[in-house]
């Protein structure tokens, strides 16, 4: 199995405490793997300091053998929802051709083919018919499917989303899994940080636990036992798997 | 004695600006402060052309009517015209100004007291001259006199409303759910905010008080971590560098106030090298 | 008309084009009072520059004002870096000391701070009338860099104020980008307070995007309409103040856009109310 990403002794500081504390595990390539840990555990941290988005303190991250500016250009980042303003002057289609800037070409205008990709992505999320309205103007779940449009746009090899389950109806909820499980089908590696459990059992193929340290990372059958939620959580849990 | 009357007049307008500077950078009203200051210009144009004077209570009234004016102009863009919070400030504060500088061209003239340049950056040595005199005793120049009470109204305002403060400072939400009047506390400052900004125009320029609201209070948060002990290091050194600023003022020959602001920034950039707060890991930033 | 009148009309268009194009990206950014800290910061270069030149020599005054405008804007970033202080208060700090540094200096060089050299004064507090052809060329010049860079970085700039972390994820860099617009913004403030003054300058970058945004969510229409509202306030409000024969040049262009703005609010009623869709 390949390794989509390595990470090697990461640690990461957050304005002075220890967010990370010597992280070190690889995630499979074509595979949904799951981030889990409670409030404050590092997750997002984890996500920004492989992405380079925040400084790290020490650690070595490849993707597939890699270095992070040699493997940048096939990597799709889709942000916390929190993090965005929706007052912003930008529409849809804006967002989703944001997609298709790149570093080498940053004075280009938007092409032809680009417009083509932005049109079907839109398709694929269902939302050709708000291609020209403005960000706020959506639902939570709509708002979601933007930014994950943006990420196919892209037509990148790993896709990593921040907390994307956050706040939206259960229709965009299970309207997005099916999404990534398209992707994961189609040979894509697709990384999620992720806030509780209740979804995780049905979709994950992998599952990191993480509380500042890594606690448990491997297939979901074997993480989800009870005595590695309490080790990330600090309680017991009760799960019912179907 | 001249010397002991411009480190009064200086300090009488530090003190009340660091005490105030504190409660701005903890609500970061700063550039509302800066809005303010600047302003109360068409205030002091108004009241200078009704009155026929620069005398204080038409040039209060102006003030409390500038800094309301202000403060719900930004608050009505805001809320009303869905306006970003930096935008609405920016154009209430210039569109006041600019009303402020058209008053003055059309109707100050220029043979009047009144004049831009003044009121942007003052003048503290002849602002002394301006003194108050009864019968043999000198009480002060008019600039302590006026700024005096205002300071005493000020403490008292802080000292008895202390725990109010704390509570507007850190967490309005839950003031407002207990009944702390914190709209209030908040038209309070910005009232405060404008009569001093009014009394201290002809001595220190309505610019360079922004300098002396922030920069104290700025230091003072290198060093304490309470609200009270904030307010005691900014009165200091807004206190220290009023000193430092008149005597380097005899020795080089330049403009008092600009100085003292000076000193202010050489302290503040010194305390931040020196500060024992570790550096956030927040990159990126500006 | 004669030639002085022209350069009055082009100078200031040159200027309201600029400010609006630039003023546009810095409200993205939501840092529409970086103007303002700029426009005081630019003192102590503009004095130092008139003491080595010893007259009124645009070039070398901008020149001045830049190296200023650059210096605030480093140790805004510093402070930043170094602080927990809150942006509002770093950059009202740095503004003011610049600015004292900046009266402290002009006092020293002639006893009294409000004396000043008409030239210097005329660059602080704006007049336009002052300008002569070789600072128009200058100015276009600027302006012409400016709007390049505009028509070249619009996208880059567009993503990174709506989104800066996705922009670091793709590689590309945010201290570049800054420094750009930050750049950018000194050399129009350097040459827009020449027009309308120190104080006043922001309302040069503020209000025209300000207005635009009533009408629009969309980043071409912003930026013409900023175009629109900047430029013809800057000629109209020109034009006033040259009939006016005692006006000067910035307040009658503030002036001209706040009521701009206001009507176009008053048009408009509630300004782009969010509609959800369900």
């Amino acid at each position: 199995m390949k390794k989509a990403i390595e990470i090697s002794d990461l640690t990461v500081f957050y304005r002075d405490t220890l967010a990370l504390d010597d992280i070190s595990l690889f995630i499979d390539a074509g595979k949904i793997t799951g981030i889990i840990g409670p409030n404050g555990s590092g997750k997002s941290t984890l996500l920004k300091g492989i992405l380079g988005i925040i400084p790290i303190k020490k650690g070595e991250v490849t993707f597939f053998g890699d270095s992070l500016e040699k493997y940048r250009s096939k990597i799709a980042y889709v942000p916390q929802r929190e993090s965005i303003d929706w007052d912003f002057p930008i529409t849809v289609e804006e967002v989703v051709a944001m997609g298709r800037i790149i570093p080498k070409k940053w004075w280009a205008r938007t092409t032809l083919a680009d417009k083509e990709i932005v049109k079907e992505t839109l398709k694929k999320v269902q939302l050709s018919e708000f291609s020209d309205r403005q960000i706020g103007q959506l639902s939570g779940g709509q708002q979601q499917r933007v930014f994950l449009a943006r990420a196919l746009a892209q037509e990148a090899e790993l896709i990593v989303m921040d907390e994307p389950f956050v706040g939206i109806d259960m229709a965009s909820q299970n309207s997005i899994l099916s999404i990534v499980q398209k992707l994961r089908d189609s040979g894509k590696t697709v990384v999620i940080v992720h806030h509780d459990l209740s979804v995780v059992a049905q979709y994950f193929d992998d599952v990191i636990l993480l509380n500042k340290k890594l606690i448990a990372n491997g297939p979901i059958d074997e993480i989800l036992k009870s005595e590695n939620i309490e080790k990330a959580y600090g309680m017991t849990l009760l799960l019912n798997r179907k | 004695m001249n010397d002991v009357l411009m480190i009064l007049t200086a300090c009488s307008v530090a003190i009340p600006a660091s005490l105030l500077g504190v409660l701005l950078v903890s609500k970061s009203l700063v550039m509302v402060g800066d809005a303010i200051s600047h302003a109360v210009l068409p205030g002091i144009v108004v009241a200078y052309l009704l009155s026929g004077t620069k005398d204080s209570i038409p040039m209060l009234f102006g003030a409390a009517v500038t800094g309301f004016l202000t403060t719900f102009l930004i608050d009505f863009l805001r809320k009303k015209w869905r306006i970003q919070e930096d935008a609405a400030i920016g154009f209430t504060f210039t569109f006041l100004f600019a009303i402020g500088v058209l008053m003055i061209a059309l109707f100050a003239g220029k043979n009047s007291d009144l004049d831009q340049e003044c009121v942007l950056y003052g003048d503290l040595e002849t602002s002394i001259l301006d003194q108050v005199i009864v019968g043999e005793y000198l009480y002060g120049t008019r600039a302590i006199l006026q700024l005096l009470p205002l300071t005493v109204i000020l403490l008292l305002v802080i000292t008895i409303g202390f725990k109010g403060w704390k509570v507007w400072a850190f967490n309005p939400q839950f003031g407002s759910f207990v009944g702390i009047p914190i709209q209030a506390f908040q038209l309070v400052l910005m009232l405060l905010l404008s009569i001093h900004a009014v009394l201290s125009f002809e001595s220190v320029g309505v610019i360079l008080v922004v300098g002396l609201l922030v920069l104290p209070a700025a230091t003072a948060l290198q060093f304490s971590k309470t609200l009270a002990k904030t307010f005691w290091y900014s009165a200091c050194i807004g206190i220290v560098s009023c000193v430092i600023g008149v005597f380097l003022g005899k020795w080089i020959n330049i403009s008092i106030s600009p100085l003292i602001v000076c000193v202010n920034g050489l302290i503040f950039l010194i305390s931040v090298l020196i500060s024992p707060h570790k550096k956030s890991a927040v990159p990126n930033r500006i | 008309m004669d030639l002085s009148i022209w350069i009055v009309f082009i100078g200031t268009a040159l200027i309201g084009i600029s400010a609006a194009l630039v003023g546009t990206f810095t409200f993205l950014q939501k840092k529409s009072l970086i103007g303002d800290a700029i426009s005081h910061s630019i003192l102590p270069g503009i004095v130092l520059a008139y003491i080595v030149s010893g007259q009124r020599n645009t070039i070398i005054l901008m020149l001045g004002a830049f190296i200023a405008g650059w210096l605030a804007t480093q140790q805004i970033s510093w402070l930043q870096r170094k602080t927990k202080l809150k942006s509002d208060t770093i950059v009202a700090a740095t503004l003011s000391i610049f600015f004292a540094l900046g009266l402290a200096m002009l006092s020293y060089i002639q006893g009294r701070p409000d004396d000043g050299q008409a030239g210097l004064s005329d660059f602080l507090f704006g007049k336009i009338a002052a300008l002569n052809i070789e600072d128009l060329y200058l100015f276009s010049v600027v302006s012409f860099l400016i709007a390049a860079t505009t028509f070249f970085r619009y996208r880059v700039m567009f993503s990174f104020a709506f989104n800066k972390e996705f922009m670091i994820s793709k590689g590309f860099s945010l201290r570049w980008n800054d420094f750009i617009l930050n750049s950018m913004t000194i050399l129009v403030v350097a040459m827009g307070v020449q027009a309308v003054g120190v104080v006043l300058m922001s309302a040069l970058l503020i209000i025209p995007v300000l207005t635009a945004r009533m009408l629009t969510y969309k980043l071409r229409s912003l930026i013409s309409w900023s175009l629109i509202f900047g430029t013809s306030s800057s000629l109209l409000g020109s034009y006033i103040s040259i009939l006016g024969k005692n006006i000067p040049t910035g307040p009658c262009i503030i002036m001209v856009l706040s009521i701009c703005a206001i009507s176009v609010a008053l048009l408009v009623r509630v300004p782009f109310k969010r509609k959800r869709i369900q």
